[in-house]
Formats: C-alpha cells, sequence, structure tokens
C-alpha cells in the first residue's frame, strides 16, 4: 500500500493549470506529477462528489468508500486518458464519469477492486459528512446538489487563493476582518471595522474594492480552469448561477 | 444536529438561492459569491449593456424606440464617446435559445453590411456577460427614423407602451 493521499495537505500549484491539464498529469502513466495531480483533483471536487453519492442514498461510509474509488476508479488505465478537453466542461465530464462509475459499482464490489491499493485520507475525518448534513438543501436532486457543491468548491477554492495571495504579503488580518464585506455590509459596520483596522473610512472602502476586484479575477480563473474555451466561463458562471436559484 | 437541519432549509434573502457552507464559513450564498464574478456596476444596473447606458424618462422607465419579433430598441448613450444610439436588444423570452441568437447575430451582420445614406450603420454587437442577453447598437439617424415611427405607432396602436420590457425589464437575469 503507498503513501497515503491527503487531501488536506498543501496548498494550490503556483501554475494553475486548468482541471484537463491536470487530469492529463494525471493519467500519464509513470509520470512524477501524476500523484501529485489526483490530489489536487480530490482536494477539490471530493465534496461534490461525495455529496452526490450520498443523495443517491449511500450512507456515510459507503460514500466515503465510493468517492475515494471513484478517484482511485479515474487513476486507472483509460480512465482519464478518454477524457477529451474538446468535450467541454470539466464538471460534465466528472459527473457523467461519476454516474457510469456508480452504475458499475456493484460489480466492482462483487470484484473486490476497491481501494486499488491505494490509501486516501479523506480530507479530516468526518468533516464531509458533517458538511453534507449542513449544507444539503432539502429537494434537490443529486445532480442538482452535485451542481451546488461544485460552485461551492469553485468559491471555495477563490477564497484560499485570496487568502493565501494576502497572507504572502502579510496582509492576512486584512483577509480576516474583510471578507465579509465581499457581499456588501451597511455603513455603520464600516465604520467600526475601519476603527479597527485603524484606517479611514475612504481607505477602508479602497480596501474592499479591491478586494473584491481581486476576488472576482480569481473567481473567473477558477472557473477558467474547468471550461474548454475562455469565452465559456461567462456562460458556465451563469448556469451555475440559474442552476442554484431555480 | 438540530442546528444543521435548520441550516440547510436557509434560504438567502436577496437571490431565495439556499445557504451553503463553503469550507468553514456557515451560511454563504454561493449564488450570489458566483455573482461578483462581474462587474457590479453592471449587475446593478439593468439598463447597461457594455458601454451603453438605456435612456430613461423622468419615472425611470426605459425609452423605446421600437419592437419587432426578435427583441427591442432603445434609445441609449454610448457612455464613452458620448453620442446618442438605437440599441436593439434581444426578447429576453427567446434570448436563451441558440437559434434565436444566431438569427439576432445573423440580423446584426447583415444590417453591418448595408451602406447607403438612408440606412443606419451597425456601430457594435455584444453580448451582456452577466445575463447572456444580445444586443447591437446603430446610428443616430436610425434613432431618428425610429423615435418617429415611434410616435406614429403611439396613434396606431403598434404596441408601444414603452415601458413594458420583454419580461418586466431588459434584464433577464436568472
Amino acid at each position: 500500500m503507498g503513501t497515503p493521499l491527503d487531501s488536506t495537505a498543501g496548498g494550490r500549484s503556483k501554475l494553475h493549470t486548468t482541471q484537463w491539464g491536470l487530469v492529463a498529469a494525471a493519467s500519464a502513466e509513470g509520470a512524477g506529477e501524476a500523484r501529485a495531480a489526483l490530489e489536487e483533483l480530490y482536494r477539490l471536487y471530493s465534496y461534490p462528489v461525495y455529496a452526490f453519492v450520498r443523495r443517491r442514498g449511500y450512507g456515510p461510509h459507503d460514500a466515503q468508500d465510493l468517492t475515494q474509488d471513484f478517484f482511485v476508479h479515474l487513476l486507472e488505465k483509460g480512465a482519464l486518458g478518454r477524457a477529451d478537453p474538446q468535450r467541454g466542461r470539466f464538471r460534465n465530464f466528472l459527473l457523467g464519469a461519476l454516474e457510469h462509475f456508480l452504475a458499475h459499482a456493484a460489480e466492482r464490489a462483487d470484484a473486490g477492486k476497491r481501494g486499488g491499493g491505494c490509501q486516501w485520507v479523506f480530507l479530516d475525518d468526518d468533516s464531509a459528512e458533517n458538511r453534507h448534513q449542513l449544507a444539503a438543501p432539502e429537494g434537490l436532486t443529486a445532480e442538482k446538489l452535485f451542481e451546488a457543491r461544485w460552485a461551492a468548491a469553485l468559491v471555495e477554492a477563490t477564497f484560499a487563493r485570496l487568502q493565501g495571495e494576502l497572507e504572502a504579503e502579510g496582509k492576512g488580518h486584512l483577509f480576516e476582518a474583510l471578507q465579509g464585506f465581499l457581499h456588501g455590509r451597511d455603513d455603520s459596520s464600516y465604520q467600526e471595522v475601519a476603527d479597527r483596522l485603524n484606517l479611514s473610512l475612504p481607505a477602508l472602502k479602497t480596501t474592499i474594492h479591491r478586494l473584491r476586484g481581486r476576488y472576482r479575477a480569481l473567481l473567473r480563473e477558477e472557473v477558467a480552469r474547468t471550461v474548454a474555451a475562455p469565452e465559456d466561463v461567462d456562460e458556465e458562471l451563469r448556469y451555475l448561477r440559474a442552476a442554484l436559484r431555480s | 444536529m438540530n442546528a444543521s437541519a435548520d441550516e440547510s432549509k436557509l434560504i438567502c434573502g436577496k437571490c431565495g438561492a439556499p445557504l451553503q457552507r463553503v469550507g468553514k464559513r456557515a451560511n454563504q450564498c454561493v449564488a450570489c459569491l458566483l455573482e461578483l464574478a462581474w462587474d457590479e456596476e453592471e449587475t446593478a444596473n439593468a439598463e447597461r449593456f457594455d458601454h451603453y447606458q438605456v435612456a430613461t424618462h423622468n419615472d425611470g422607465t426605459p425609452v423605446e424606440l421600437g419592437r419587432g419579433a426578435m427583441g427591442i430598441t432603445f434609445k441609449a448613450v454610448d457612455t464613452v464617446l458620448g453620442n446618442e444610439v438605437a440599441l436593439k436588444v434581444i426578447d429576453a423570452r427567446i434570448a436563451a435559445h441558440s437559434e434565436a441568437r444566431e438569427r439576432f447575430l445573423r440580423e446584426a451582420r447583415a444590417a453591418a453590411r448595408l451602406r447607403h445614406p438612408n440606412v443606419a450603420s451597425v456601430f457594435y454587437y455584444g453580448t451582456r456577460k452577466s445575463d447572456g442577453q444580445c444586443f447591437y447598437s446603430f446610428g443616430p439617424d436610425r434613432v431618428a427614423n425610429d423615435s418617429c415611427q415611434a410616435k406614429k405607432s403611439k396613434t396606431s396602436g403598434w404596441g408601444r407602451s414603452a415601458q413594458s420590457w420583454p419580461s418586466g425589464r431588459p434584464s433577464s437575469r436568472s
């Protein structure tokens, strides 16, 4: 059994390759980066996959096993090699692969293929199930829940990068204090925070404006990693927004 | 788990989307956080199409110049150059259909090829990023012509009630 793959460790690679690029790296036989690439995919998308499996009726433990098995399955020869960036959105590829995987899960279990000789550290203990309980709106189909969690994963990745950038500049405290202002708050809150950060009100508003601008750029980058062409970013964003509001 | 069950039923007060946990942040509206991908000025302003601002009456309703099968034409201002233009916006009810969008684009391209003193020139074709509504702008002479036509149509019952957008307003944000 190899070294456990840890989805909770490490940050993002400096080169923010596209998800199709990660797929290519993960599917390259013998490539040294394959493991890191798959770990990155797992870290980003294990929650949407887990939520989908749970909503399909599997219990927490089975869902956890199946989520891990799914990513191992992606590593198997041929599974990722068939992925074609020209086929469009990475979200659709992953959902299609997952549906196919679950349709044949029983056969694989009978054949004793679970695990694939690879042990994963599933996020942080039971956080996936906790998160599922906390944020699995009732009445959503498995597909809609997958899309909701996918969108949340994009936003989470954006927050993580924004926080990382500010911390690298020694401004981590600004992120902590101002992340809530991405949505906007009333003026009294602005004054309160300005006093706490020892900033003037105009300076605070300028800082928030810049924070929103950087968030916007990073979010668009994150979405761009999951689509085939840059011009598809707006359409993908509109699709996800509409899916969440429908 | 009582609290968690309640949390899964919370919805955003602004847009109605279910609230979700994003990392360690509870009760986040992911739909609104996605909305931040677009320029705030554009998303807050339904009468804004790229650098064009639709003109409005004193009561805030948009100035409509005409309407057809594909869309509605409004009076607008190019906010960069400062000149008046006519702005044709695809009907929001059909904007989601790719065939309708292609037909709208073909219409704009055909108009752009025409060069005649009595035919307005097409300046620009665009798609509003936040909701995908297509539009194109054309010359001020057409604005004048359409304005005259609009006045005529008020008496001929040509559907002028300028103030009715295809789906309430120019925006059909989902």
